[in-house]
């Protein structure tokens, strides 16, 4: 990487240091640059410390980086939660009308009074956020031109005189750095270099926009944290496109809802977090059984219970593998990026309709408010699949039919994969239900039919292990013999793939393979995958490596999980340490193991 | 509208016999839904039956129609899907009380104050019959269920007020020993332009030695007969609702049946309809657009 920047604003909530953050993001895009950025909004529904962390390349950017390089504090209380961060060589610039730092050694002090400035100078108070980001372009070359651009497509709605104000309180902030700061520091922002044909969103929004371009119709949801946003970026385009979205009573009656929908013939989905993928556990099952295309979203935060709403974890994975009672067929994605959650939305209902059940997909609370830049996605180059509909006349030797009975549950065909029959056609009225039952729905309890049918839906599951698996794959294994194999999911995958980088530019040999889809599982990819590695790390956040776990069930691998819950993501130093650690400790072969372990009684606070 | 041939109550029933036991009040109601489909010619295919768990839920599976037998107290929101979905579709809910009025009653007012276009009726046993004879929400105090052998000291639900006071805006009680009434009522309520609700009494003589046929035999009282006319009155239905479960306590009191309310008010279709209209909501928008509408652009 050549050059990296990753600039944190932090202040009270409500004084635009998200929008600062936003304005950041648009400007880096609109200079051509890659970008992350990640917010943190204050758990109060009101003030509290909030922040915006903005990373900035020329290379595609799979983390925010391990820390900051220069830190914006708009308050006192921004600076506490971050100085111990300050490390010699990083940057922090400060409302000195606010408030004045401790002394810390060889970090670089800019004092501005974007508070005096704003109130003063503009007569606006909330332009400080804008009089900050002029001092952002005077101290570290940031295109005000692009920056501009940002300020007047978001406020040009608003009148000239919005923007004109906005303008001044950007000069305002770089004419302040110009006549009384000396620059200390070596960060700076290479020229621009155009606008590419990109997108910015966020993790919620890709998976709203992908599931409206998957063709979704119907989401009926109950509001949680933090999946609730899925909601709100969905709903206008479901309105748009003639289809609904129902604010439901409760996570139960989402999900009936859903499956409701896609009987009567329409793509449906619903969307929560884990407590309400707890409350729908006896409906995913029900959908499997009856082999009903349906899309459950999970935006996992911190459970069990109540845990905490806001913050990230990955540990639904078990409940969305083995959740519910019985056995039914399933499928269960987790991207692993922003860009990765519109695509991955798009196949989990291709998936559900190709194989008519349930298909989870979890994202998390991190990714949720996580923005990436990336291309523009070309709908007319995606694949686009819809569910088998029974049609009469392609039926000539009415196969389907029997004794004047639509067969919904037929055991004949080769996949599994049986028409449906959708509400309004004559010729394909049938029951479904949850109760065991024969090829024309008739409830039955007879072992040979329950064994068959049981067959005929897991018949589905190998079809998908044939057809659909190895796309969802990545697999990066370079080596023949690397030291250590790495296999991660989710916005880990993201992280491990920034470390996996450095560490070979350090000359270790490791491999590694980011699966998307995590059920189910096809042993041999993992095994092969493993036989190129001295030994395989399993790097998840959550308690019991649950990744490890399904792995260890469904292969012989033996992996070495490593394991943090603290509720934030890893960092990609962390990835690089646990291996460092292993390379020194090459006896260790399998195992869980937590930052106790590399770091001893310092691991907490890392972040 | 196509040229419609003569439908017969038998052409809404499946081939699968009833699992019911004999003397079962479920028959009854049974042939009061087929006798109303065909009077009203529902076309089979346009009607989608959903229930739960229960005796009384296994109906859907003895009709010919689009049938969802779901999970036990689901179907309401079940139904609730279907017709968002397609609002062209008849949708029935066909439960039990303890469905209804227990683990599935929080279902209830929603799909009652947004007046969605679903029938559903509550086939009212007083009691659990699947699991084999414990109390329901409905049953009488005093009732003897396997888990309150000492009879019950549990207050009862009043259906029809609860569904009053949820805003349904049609609310009716029948009885199954008397079809003629029951199907005027359901084939009403299906014509009903939004939420119904009738509670259905279906007397279980398996396990509810109570409230059995000969109990209700002299008991019901048709309140449309006995005047009650001004169906659009909420205050008189509510009125006549609070006797409903006087009988249990008073041997000379009647049980009311007929219909409580009435009234012609928007669905939540037709709201729909609005907020579609104002978003000119067409399915040929190319879902392209969706993601164009996060492109960054030049200014
Ligand atoms: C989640 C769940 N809990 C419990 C049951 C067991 N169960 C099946 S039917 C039923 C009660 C049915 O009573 P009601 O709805 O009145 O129907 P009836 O059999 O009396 O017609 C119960 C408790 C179940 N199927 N699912
Ligand atoms: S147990 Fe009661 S409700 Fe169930 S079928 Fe028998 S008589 Fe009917
Ligand atoms: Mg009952």
């Amino acid at each position: 990487m050549s050059f990296s920047l990753v600039i944190k604003i932090g202040g009270e909530g409500g004084e635009g240091v998200i929008s600062a953050g936003d304005f950041l993001t648009e400007a880096a895009v609109r200079s051509g640059y890659h970008v992350v950025n990640f917010k943190s909004f204050p758990a109060e529904i009101k003030g509290g410390y909030a922040n915006s962390t903005v990373r900035i390349s020329d290379e595609k950017l799979y983390s925010t980086g391990d820390g900051f390089d220069i830190l914006c504090c708009f308050n006192a209380e921004a600076y506490a939660y971050n100085k111990k961060h300050l490390k010699p060589g990083t940057v922090l610039v400060y409302d000195s009308s606010d408030f004045e730092p401790e002394e810390h050694d060889g970090v670089i002090m800019y004092p501005v009074p974007l508070s005096d400035i704003a109130k003063n100078e503009i007569k606006a108070y909330i332009t400080k956020n804008i009089v900050a980001l002029g001092a952002l372009v005077g101290l570290f070359n940031i295109p005000v031109e692009s920056l501009k651009d940002s300020i007047k497509a978001k406020f040009s709605r608003k009148g000239e005189k919005i923007v004109n104000m906005n303008y001044q309180a950007l000069e305002a902030g770089m004419k302040y750095v110009k006549e009384n700061l000396v620059k200390k520091d070596g960060f700076e922002f290479p020229p621009p270099i155009g606008l590419k044909d990109v997108v910015i969103m966020e993790g919620n929004q890709a998976v709203a926009k992908g599931c409206i371009a998957a063709g979704c119709e119907f989401y009926a949801a109950y509001p949680i944290t933090p999946a609730t946003s899925v909601g709100n970026y969905i709903v206008e385009d479901l309105i748009r496109k003639d289809g609904w979205l129902y604010q439901a009573e409760d996570e139960i009656a989402s999900l009936a809802m859903a499956i409701g929908a896609s009987f009567a013939g329409v793509k449906a989905m619903t969307a929560t977090s884990g407590p309400g993928l707890s409350l729908m556990s006896e409906l995913i099952g029900y959908a499997g059984m009856t082999e009903t295309p349906v899309v459950i979203v999970d935006v996992q935060r911190v459970g069990p219970a109540t845990g905490m709403p806001t913050k990230h974890e990955q540990g639904d994975l078990y409940h969305a593998v083995y959740g519910s009672h019985g056995e039914i067929p399933r499928a269960v994605l987790a991207p692993i990026s922003v860009e990765d959650s519109f695509y991955m939305s798009i196949e989990a209902f291709n998936l559900a309709e190709k194989y008519q059940m349930p298909v989870i997909v979890l994202t998390d609370a991190a990714m949720s408010l996580r923005a990436e830049a990336f291309p523009t996605p070309d709908l007319s180059k995606l694949n686009i699949v819809n569910r088998l509909i029974y049609k009469s006349e392609e039926d000539k030797e009415q196969k389907f039919i029997r004794h004047g009975r639509f067969l919904r549950y037929a055991l004949f065909t080769e996949d599994g994969i049986t028409p449906m029959g959708i509400p309004g056609d004559p010729n394909a009225i049938h029951a479904i239900t949850g109760l065991e039952r024969q090829e024309n729905s008739d409830p039955r309890n007879r072992p040979d039919i329950r064994t068959y049918q049981m067959n005929k839906r897991f018949k589905k599951l190998e079809k998908l292990l044939e057809e659909d698996y190895d796309r969802f794959i990545e697999i990066d294994a370079p080596y023949k013999d690397a030291d250590i194999g790495i296999i991660t999911w989710g916005l880990t995958a993201s992280i491990t793939k920034e470390a996996v980088q450095r560490l070979r530019s350090r000359g270790l040999k490791i491999n590694a393979m980011y699966p998307r889809l995590l059920w189910p599982v096809k042993e041999d990819v993992f095994e092969f995958f493993a036989k190129s590695s001295k030994r395989i790390l399993i790097p998840e956040t959550n308690y019991y490596g649950q990744l490890a776990t399904v792995v260890k069930d469904r292969t012989h691998i033996r992996p070495i999980s490593y394991n943090i819950y603290r509720g934030e993501p890893f960092i990609p130093k962390e990835i690089e340490d646990i291996v460092d650690f292993l390379m020194e400790n090459q006896e260790i072969t399998e195992g869980r193991f937590t930052p106790e372990h590399v770091y001893g009684e310092k691991a907490y606070g890392l972040i | 509208m196509e040229q419609q041939l003569e439908l017969q109550p038998a052409d809404y029933r499946s081939d699968i016999e009833p699992t019911w036991c004999p003397g079962c009040g479920d028959f009854g109601v049974i042939s009061a839904i087929t006798k109303a489909l065909a009077e009203l010619k529902i076309k089979p295919e346009n009607v989608v039956s959903v229930s739960g768990i229960g005796c009384s839920s296994r109906t859907p599976l003895f009709l010919k129609n689009y049938s969802m037998h779901v999970l036990h107290g689901r179907a309401i929101p079940t139904a609730i899907g279907v017709k968002l979905a397609n609002p062209d579709l008849t949708v029935l809910v066909e439960a039990g009380d303890g469905d209804l009025f227990s683990i599935g009653s929080g279902h209830n007012p929603h799909a009652a104050r947004r007046n969605i276009d679903i029938t559903v009726l509550c086939m009212d046993n007083q009691v659990y019959g699947l699991t084999k004879n414990q109390i329901s929400p409905t049953s009488r105090e005093g009732l003897y269920g396997s888990l309150t052998p000492f009879g019950s000291i549990d207050k009862p639900v009043n259906p029809i007020s609860y569904m009053l006071t949820f805003g349904a805006t049609f609310v009716a009680q029948t009885y199954a020993g008397n079809l003629k009434h029951m199907s005027e009522i359901i084939k009403k309520a299906i014509s009903h332009k939004g939420f119904s609700f009738v509670n259905i009494i279906s007397p279980c003589p398996t396990y509810n030695k109570v409230d059995t046929f000969k109990y209700y035999k002299d008991k019901t009282i048709d309140i449309n007969e006995q005047g009650h006319k001004e169906l659009d009155n909420l205050q008189k239905a509510l009125e006549l609702a609070m006797k409903d479960l006087e009988h249990y306590y008073n041997d000379s009191a009647k049980v009311p049946i007929g219909i409580f309310y009435e009234k012609e008010e928007p669905t939540y279709q037709d709201r729909v309809k609005e907020v579609k209209t104002k978003y000119k909501a067409s399915k040929d928008i190319n879902p392209q657009v969706f993601i164009d509408e996060c492109k960054v652009l030049p200014v």
